[in-house]
């Protein structure tokens, strides 16, 4: 292990780490934003609106994200929609993500006995209470350690926006071996900023599992 | 008693005689291949014309046909693996290929490398730029500055620019050639910084753009020359290519091959 010439690009992977959990941070945030009230609207089965909701995360959930974002960025400025890298990436990711977390939210929120949202319609509590007070206090525990999971493959998955130029860890490490030819370094230390990263996100899941049990 | 024919027996004696006539001609580096008695070259088919890829899958090209040439002379079978350009290097030094023949370049820093071998010239080229032809911020190679260029990963361009004009230019890496010429049609990248043979021929293919000349001048970097790389474990494998590449010189195959590939451009 060649400290000195790790210490020396060490800058350069610390810089696009900051992209990386940028871009991991907007995907999550986007996409949760998106895929709650598509989980709601979507939970009655066999209205049209929850049929197009599954058809939508079924071809999401299909397609490599890889492909998804070489379309977004590659494809979509043939048909005269050319937009920049960051962008892009952000698009393809939050289309994949949403997909995921949608399912994530909805199988959580069908855990709850239908039973008391019944009862709870029938005693005439308003829509947006069933949800705050009786739905999702009750479906948070189920839903957080997948969405936690979830969420790390988000992180990973950054590591496909190489391929759009975006100079996030995965792209920037595999940049400095190619030009110095010594992989071992760079690439263990990637991983080992992966792992710290991903054990943030573990932390940060059980502070907010610790919110929503108290309740 | 096993009765054999004696066609047969006339057969395996050829046989084995060719064989250990082959094997002591060439003990150096038969051992110490990648896949015995095979020649396994990465390639990016990502250049042309030194280096590209037919719809079937199959690679061709200068760099190509030149290899597989030189690999017919050594009596081994040519096996091309495609990668990606930044892949090629670090796949060589962790002993997956023998040899590199992808239009690299013969700079400065890889013939003091202690991680690969370079073999003698092959063909001369030029760094350069390709721009839109109807570009009116991009007129010389000097006008990049303040502007935004494609590079391929891993390649000497990024490194010729960062020394050329440091932090003037923007430069954004791609995996390939093909990915970073999309780029510039799209607009995202005034320029892409690639070599002029290459350059050329995708300008004679797309119209709609245009290579610059004069290119880049650098001290060492551009203009060079082409070379194959060989790894670094096989200094006999180099002895016998650069005794190969002097041959083909001598005989006009390499005149030949670069009348196919490249003076058509």
């Amino acid at each position: 292990m060649d400290l000195e010439f790790l210490v020396e690009h060490l800058p350069a992977l610390l810089q696009a780490t900051r992209i990386t959990v940028g871009l991991t941070l907007a995907t999550l945030l986007i996409s949760t934003l998106l895929a709650v009230p598509l989980a709601i609207a979507g939970l009655a089965p066999g209205t049209w609106v929850s049929r197009a909701i599954s058809l939508y995360s079924a071809l999401m959930r299909s397609v490599p994200t890889l492909v998804i974002l070489f379309f977004v960025y590659y494809g979509l400025p043939q048909i005269g929609l050319t937009l920049p890298a960051f962008a892009t990436a952000l698009i393809g990711l939050s289309l994949s993500a949403t997909a995921y977390t949608l399912e994530i939210f909805r199988s959580g929120l069908r855990a709850v006995d239908v039973g008391q949202i019944e009862a709870a319609r029938a005693l005439g509590i308003p829509g947006w209470r069933i949800w705050r007070s009786i739905a999702f206090p009750q479906a948070m525990p189920i839903i957080l350690p997948t969405y936690l999971s979830n969420a790390t493959l988000v992180l990973k998955g950054t590591s496909v926006a190489s391929i759009i130029t975006i100079s996030e860890l995965t792209a920037t490490a595999n940049e400095i071996v190619s030009t110095t030819y010594q992989p071992f370094e760079i690439l263990f230390a990637s991983a080992v900023i992966y792992i710290l990263l991903g054990g943030l996100m573990n932390g940060a899941a059980q502070l907010v599992g610790r919110t929503w049990r108290v309740q | 008693m096993i009765r054999i024919r004696p066609s047969s027996l006339l057969l395996l004696a050829i046989g084995l005689v060719s064989t250990s006539g082959a094997s002591a001609q060439q003990p150096g580096f038969a051992a110490k291949l990648v896949a015995p008695a095979t020649l396994t070259i990465a390639t990016t088919g990502n250049a042309p014309p030194m280096t590209t890829t037919a719809a079937d899958g199959s690679v061709s090209g200068f760099d190509v046909e030149l290899c597989r040439g030189i690999a017919e002379k050594l009596g081994l079978k040519a096996e091309f693996v495609r990668v990606d350009f930044a892949a090629t290097i670090p796949g060589l030094k962790s002993g997956r290929f023998d040899m590199i023949c992808s239009a690299t370049a013969r700079t400065p820093q890889r013939l003091a490398s202690p991680d690969l071998f370079m073999t003698e010239p092959t063909v001369q080229n030029f760094s350069t730029l390709l721009v839109k032809a109807d570009s009116v911020s991009v007129k010389a190679v000097a006008d990049i500055k303040g502007k935004t260029a494609g590079t391929v990963r891993g390649g000497q361009e990024t490194k010729l620019l960062a020394d050329l004009f440091g932090a003037d230019v923007t430069v954004t890496s791609y995996p390939g050639i093909s990915e970073e010429i999309l780029d510039l049609k799209n607009g995202r990248v005034d320029a892409v910084a690639m070599n002029y043979i290459t350059a050329s021929h995708y300008a004679k293919i797309n119209p709609e753009l245009t290579v610059l000349k004069p290119g880049f001048v650098a001290e060492g970097v551009s203009p060079y020359d082409h070379a194959l790389i060989v790894s670094r474990n096989q200094p006999e494998l180099l002895e016998a290519v650069n005794a190969q590449l002097a041959a083909m010189k001598s005989s006009g195959a390499i005149a030949a091959l670069t009348k196919t590939w490249i003076a058509a451009e």
